[in-house]
C-alpha cells in the first residue's frame, strides 16, 4: 500500500473513531498533497458545512467520508523521499560588541524533520535560527544548502529558507487578499490562487475568520495566519523563532501538530526548526531537540551526564516533601529537589517507572501530576 | 465590482494591488481635475484680464498651500494601505523588472501630483480662451494694431531710428548718399581718437542718427531746450565717455527698439546748452502690439505699410473710426480713458509730417491736478489682449516639466529607498545626509584654508563624496560585511545619482570657461559665457541634459536594483 493510500485510511479512522477535527485537519493534507482544483473545491464546499452551525456531527462524517471515498479513486501523488536539506559544521559566532558566544554546533536537518531548539533566553536560539537562514554571518563554520544551487547570501536563496521572526510583521488588508498576494508572488494565479488560498485557511483553522482583515485577528490567530502564508511559500526548510509564546496551551498544541504533519508532505514535505521554551510540548512533536545553555549544544556537551542514565522522575503532589520522601523511602532514591512547583526525584537507573506507580499506590500520596523526563531536556531546567 | 476588481488585480496585476495604484492614480488624476476647475473658477471677474501674471494664480493667491495640504493627506492614506504589503523584504521571488516597474509607478504618481499647478493653469487658460471667440479676437487685434500708434504713449517708437519702411515726406529731404558722407566724415573723426571702434552704418540708411542730424536742418522751428517725453535715449554720445558709443545694431532687423546705433558730429560741444530737435513722428512707428497666427500677411510690415498710406491721404475720418473702435474695446473691457479739454483726434498730430506735440500717457502718471487729466489707458488693453493670445495659442503642457521630472524622481527615490532597504538605514541616511554636507562645508573651508578657495571646491568635495559611496558601497557588497553602512552609502549613491550629471556638467563648463577666459581682455567670464561658441554650446547641452538626465536617471535605476537585491540578502553585523 503506498503512502497516499495509508494515510486515506487513517483519515477515514480518524472519522469512524469520531476525531472529526483530526480527521478534518488531515483530509485537507491529503488534498494539498493531490493538488488538483476539483478536491480544492470539494474541500472549500465542506468547510462551509463544517463549520455551519445547524451541521451535525453525523452528517459531517457522512460527508467526509463521501470525500474520502472520491479521494480513494484518484491516482496518488508521487512520494518525496527524505533529503539533508541544511548541514552545519561547527558553526560558530562571536559577536563583537556582545560578550555572547555561540559555540561550535554541528548538526544536520532533512525534509519531514522537526527540530525544536530550546533553552532560556539568551542563550542562542535566535543566533542560531538568524545564522542558519543568512541573517547573521557566522564568525566560523559552515552551512551548507543542500536544496538549492542558490549562492550564499543571496536573495534567491533567501526566498527558499522561510524565517518566521518572534515579532511577525505588521499586515494590512484581508486574510485572503494577503494569501492571495502571496501566491501571486510565487507564480499561482487565475482559479487556483483562490481556491487554495482558501484550503490553506481552512487547514489552519481560520475558516471562520476567512472574512476579517488582518488586524482583527487575535495574536494566536495571527500565528496560525502566519503559518498559512508561509506554508504557501512552499519553504525547503521553515525556521520558526519562538512560534509558541504568546499562545494559549490548545494553541501551541495544535500549531506544533500541524506543523509536524504539514511537514511530512507526501509531495512537498519540508523541514523546520523551531525554538521555544515549551520543552514538553516541543519534545513530543520533535524529532531532534537541540538544547542549548549559554550558547553551547548542552545535548552534546553533557553526554557523560547523560550517561549517568538515572531515572528522573517530576512529580506534583498535594501532601509535602516529608511525605513523598516516606513513600518512596522503599526506592533507591538518590536526590529530591522542589523545582518551579513540582518535585524532581533521581533514582538509580534500576528504578523503573512501573516500580515508582506501585510504591505511590501504596502510599496515601495525592498526585496531581508525574511525568518521567529521564531521556527530556526538561531535565535541564531544574535548579 | 470592486470585489472582482480586487480579484483581477490581486491575481495578475499584484504590483498594481499592492500600490493601490488606480485609487491613487484616480486621487492624483481627481486633484488635477478639481485644480483644473479651481483655475476655471479662479478667472470670474472682468478686470483680472487686466493683470500681468493671471495665470500665476497658483502661487501668487495662496491657493497651493491648500492643494499641498490635501496632497499630503492623501499621499499619507495611501502610505499607510500601501507600505505594509512588502514582498521584497519579505523575500519572496521578486524581479528586478517588478522593482523597476514599482519604480516607474511612484515616478508617474509623484509626477502627476506635482503637476497640479499646471492643471490649475489650464483651468485659468481655458477659461480666458473662450472668453471671447478667435473670431472676435483677431478682430480686436487688428484694430488695436492699427490705433496702437494713435495713443501716443510715453514710449520708444515714434522716431526715425524705428521704422523700416520708407516715408516721402522725410525721405525725399535727405537721401542715403548724404547720410553717408555725413557718417563717414564722422567715423574717421571718431577712429582718430578711439582706434577700436568698428564701422556699423545701419540699414535702411534713414536709422542711422546722420539722418536725423540732416534732417534736423529742414526742420529749424522744431528746435527746442526740453526732451521730448517721446524720446528715451536721446542723449548724444559724449566724446569723453566712450561707453556710451553703442557699437552694435542689428542691420535690417524689423521693428526693434534696439536700433539707437549713434555717432555724434565731431564738432560737438558737450558744454554747450543742449538742444532737441522734436522730431517725432507718426510715421516712424513701427510696433507690432500683437502677432496675427490666423494671417501671417497682417505682419509687421503690413500694419506699417497701412499706416504709412492712411497718413499719406490725410483720412482723419478714417482715423476719427479707428479711434472710436478702439475706445469701444476699452469700453467692452472697462478700461479707463478720458478726455476733458477736448477729444482724443484733437490730440492727433496733422499732415503732412504728424509731428507730435501732445502725448497720452498712462493714468498713473498724471498725479499732479495742475497737468491734464486726459489719459488713454493703452497698457492694460494690450495686457487683456495678451492674456487672450497666451490662453489661446501658448500651450502650457510641458511648462516645467522637467523640474515636475527631478522632483517627482526624488520623491520616487525617497520612497523607493525606505521600501527597498530598512527603516533603520533609511533614518540613517536621511540624517546622515544632514551630517554630510555639514561635513563637506568643514571640508571645503578646510580646503579653502590650505590651498585657496577657487570655484571648484564644492565640486571636487562632492564628486569626492560620490566615490568614496561608490566604494564603500562596492566593499561592503563585494565582502557582505556591514550591511547598515553599506545600505547608507548604496542610499547616497542612489540620490546622488539624480544630480552628478548636472553637477559634473556644470563643472566642466566652468573649467572650460576658466581656460578659455584671458583675463587681459576687456570681456568679462560672463560676456565669455553668453559668447564663445563652445560655452555656448555646452550651456545649451546642459539646457537640454535637465530634460534627460530624469530619462537617464531612471535607466540606470534598473541597473541599480540588482545592486538592493543583493544588499537585502547580506548579513547583519
Amino acid at each position: 500500500m503506498n503512502e497516499f493510500k495509508e494515510r486515506l485510511k487513517d483519515v477515514e479512522n480518524h472519522f469512524l473513531q469520531n476525531d472529526l477535527d483530526l480527521g478534518y485537519r488531515r483530509l485537507i493534507d491529503l488534498i494539498l498533497d493531490l493538488g488538483e482544483l476539483n478536491f480544492y473545491q470539494k474541500i472549500i464546499d465542506y468547510s462551509d458545512f463544517y463549520y455551519n452551525e445547524s451541521s451535525s456531527d453525523e452528517l459531517k462524517k457522512e460527508k467526509a467520508l463521501e470525500l474520502l471515498t472520491d479521494l480513494k479513486t484518484v491516482s496518488p501523488p508521487e512520494y518525496k523521499q527524505e533529503e539533508i536539506l541544511i548541514s552545519t559544521t561547527q558553526v560558530e559566532k562571536v559577536y563583537s560588541k556582545r560578550k555572547f558566544k555561540l559555540h561550535p554546533i554541528t548538526f544536520d536537518i532533512k525534509s519531514r524533520e522537526v527540530v525544536g531548539l530550546v533553552g532560556e533566553n539568551g542563550n542562542g536560539k535566535t543566533t542560531l535560527l538568524r545564522l542558519i537562514c543568512g541573517e547573521l554571518k557566522p564568525t566560523n563554520g559552515e552551512i551548507n544548502y543542500h536544496f538549492t544551487t542558490a549562492k550564499p547570501y543571496s536573495y534567491e536563496l533567501r526566498t527558499k529558507l522561510v524565517y518566521v521572526p518572534q515579532r511577525i510583521d505588521v499586515l494590512y488588508g484581508s486574510l485572503l487578499d494577503n494569501l492571495q498576494f502571496t501566491l501571486t508572488a510565487y507564480g499561482i494565479n487565475d482559479k487556483e490562487n483562490i481556491l487554495l488560498s482558501k484550503v490553506i485557511l481552512a487547514r489552519l483553522g481560520l475558516w471562520p475568520y476567512k472574512d476579517l482583515q488582518w488586524k482583527q485577528l487575535s495574536s494566536g490567530y495571527k500565528m496560525r495566519f502566519e503559518l498559512a502564508k508561509t506554508l504557501l511559500r512552499r519553504p525547503e526548510v521553515l525556521l520558526l523563532d519562538e512560534p509558541l509564546a504568546n499562545l494559549d496551551i490548545l494553541a501551541q498544541q495544535i500549531i506544533l501538530e500541524d506543523l509536524k504533519y504539514l511537514s511530512q508532505s507526501i509531495r512537498n514535505p519540508f523541514g523546520v526548526i523551531l525554538s521555544s521554551q515549551q520543552l514538553y510540548e516541543v519534545e513530543k512533536v520533535s524529532t531532534e531537540v537541540l538544547f542549548l545553555e549559554q550558547g553551547k549544544l548542552k545535548l552534546q556537551e553533557d553526554k557523560e551526564e547523560l550517561n549517568q542514565n538515572f531515572t528522573i522522575i517530576e512529580i506534583d503532589v498535594i501532601n509535602d516533601k516529608e511525605e513523598l520522601l516516606t513513600a518512596l523511602s522503599n526506592l533507591n532514591l538518590i536526590q529530591l529537589k522542589f523545582n518551579g512547583g513540582s518535585f524532581i526525584a533521581y533514582f538509580d537507573e534500576s528504578v523503573s517507572l512501573n516500580k515508582i506507580f506501585i510504591e505511590i499506590g501504596k502510599s496515601s500520596l495525592q498526585v496531581k501530576y508525574i511525568r518521567d523526563i529521564s531521556k527530556s531536556s526538561r531535565r535541564f531546567f531544574v535548579n | 465590482m470592486f470585489k472582482k476588481l480586487n480579484q483581477t488585480l490581486i491575481t495578475k496585476y499584484p504590483l498594481i494591488w499592492n500600490l493601490k495604484y488606480i485609487w491613487i492614480l484616480l486621487a492624483a488624476i481627481g486633484i488635477n481635475i478639481i485644480a483644473f476647475i479651481n483655475g476655471f473658477l479662479f478667472f470670474s471677474k472682468k478686470s483680472q484680464l487686466q493683470e500681468s501674471r493671471l495665470f500665476d494664480g497658483f502661487t501668487e493667491g495662496g491657493t497651493f498651500v491648500n492643494y499641498i495640504f490635501v496632497s499630503i493627506i492623501i499621499l499619507i492614506i495611501w502610505l499607510y494601505f500601501y507600505i505594509k504589503n512588502n514582498r521584497f523584504k519579505s523575500f519572496y521571488p521578486t524581479s528586478r523588472n517588478y522593482l523597476f516597474k514599482e519604480f516607474l509607478a511612484l515616478f508617474f504618481l509623484f509626477f502627476i501630483f506635482l503637476y497640479i499647478p499646471n492643471s490649475f493653469k489650464f483651468g485659468i487658460k481655458y477659461r480666458v480662451a473662450n472668453y471671447i471667440s478667435n473670431e472676435q479676437y483677431f478682430k480686436d487685434i487688428d484694430i488695436i494694431n492699427r490705433t496702437q500708434v494713435f495713443t501716443l504713449q510715453p514710449s520708444f517708437g515714434y522716431n526715425n531710428s524705428s521704422r523700416y519702411l520708407t516715408v516721402p515726406a522725410f525721405d525725399s529731404l535727405v537721401s542715403e548718399k548724404e547720410t553717408k558722407d555725413l557718417f563717414e566724415q564722422n567715423f574717421i573723426a571718431y577712429k582718430k581718437q578711439y582706434p577700436k571702434a568698428e564701422k556699423h552704418f545701419i540699414e535702411p540708411y534713414f536709422r542711422n542718427p546722420e539722418f536725423e542730424i540732416l534732417l534736423e536742418k529742414h526742420f529749424p522751428q522744431r528746435k527746442n531746450y526740453q526732451p521730448s517725453g517721446f524720446i528715451t535715449n536721446d542723449v548724444r554720445l559724449n566724446k569723453k565717455n566712450p561707453d556710451d558709443y553703442n557699437s552694435y545694431v542689428a542691420p535690417n532687423t524689423y521693428a526693434t527698439d534696439s536700433a539707437m546705433a549713434y555717432i555724434p558730429p565731431v564738432e560737438e560741444d558737450i558744454d554747450a546748452v543742449k538742444e532737441y530737435y522734436h522730431l517725432e513722428s507718426l510715421y516712424n512707428y513701427s510696433r507690432l502690439a500683437f502677432e496675427n497666427k490666423n494671417d501671417k500677411s497682417k505682419n509687421n510690415e503690413y500694419y506699417d505699410k497701412e499706416l504709412i498710406a492712411l497718413l499719406q491721404k490725410n483720412d482723419r475720418k478714417a482715423i476719427a473710426v479707428l479711434l472710436v473702435d478702439y475706445t469701444k474695446l476699452l469700453d467692452k473691457h472697462e478700461i479707463g480713458y478720458q478726455f476733458k479739454k477736448s477729444t482724443w483726434l484733437n490730440y492727433i498730430p496733422q499732415y503732412p509730417y504728424y509731428f507730435i506735440d501732445y502725448h497720452l500717457g498712462k493714468y498713473t502718471n498724471y498725479q499732479n491736478d495742475s497737468i491734464e487729466k486726459d489719459y488713454i489707458n493703452q497698457t492694460s488693453l494690450n495686457e487683456v489682449y495678451n492674456n487672450f493670445e497666451k490662453a489661446k495659442f501658448q500651450s502650457s503642457w510641458l511648462e516645467n516639466i522637467e523640474y515636475y521630472m527631478m522632483f517627482a524622481i526624488g520623491f520616487a527615490v525617497f520612497l523607493v529607498t525606505f521600501r527597498f532597504t530598512s527603516f533603520k538605514v533609511w533614518l540613517i541616511s536621511i540624517v546622515g545626509a544632514g551630517v554630510l554636507s555639514i561635513l563637506g562645508s568643514v571640508l571645503g573651508l578646510g580646503i579653502s584654508s590650505i590651498f585657496n578657495y577657487n570655484n571648484y571646491t564644492p565640486y571636487i568635495i562632492l564628486i569626492l563624496f560620490y566615490v568614496l559611496f561608490i566604494v564603500i558601497m562596492s566593499f561592503g557588497l563585494r565582502t557582505k560585511q556591514y550591511k547598515l553602512i553599506t545600505g547608507v552609502n548604496l542610499n547616497w549613491f542612489v540620490v546622488t545619482n539624480i544630480f552628478i550629471g548636472i553637477v559634473l556638467l556644470g563643472f566642466y563648463t566652468d573649467i572650460r570657461a576658466d581656460m578659455l577666459y584671458d583675463p587681459t581682455s576687456k570681456i568679462s567670464i560672463y560676456q565669455l559665457r553668453e559668447e564663445n561658441a563652445e560655452l555656448r554650446l555646452l550651456k545649451q547641452i546642459a539646457d537640454i541634459f535637465i530634460y534627460v538626465n530624469p530619462i537617464l536617471y531612471i535607466i540606470s535605476f534598473y541597473f541599480i536594483i540588482n545592486l538592493y537585491k543583493n544588499w537585502q540578502a547580506m548579513p547583519e553585523e
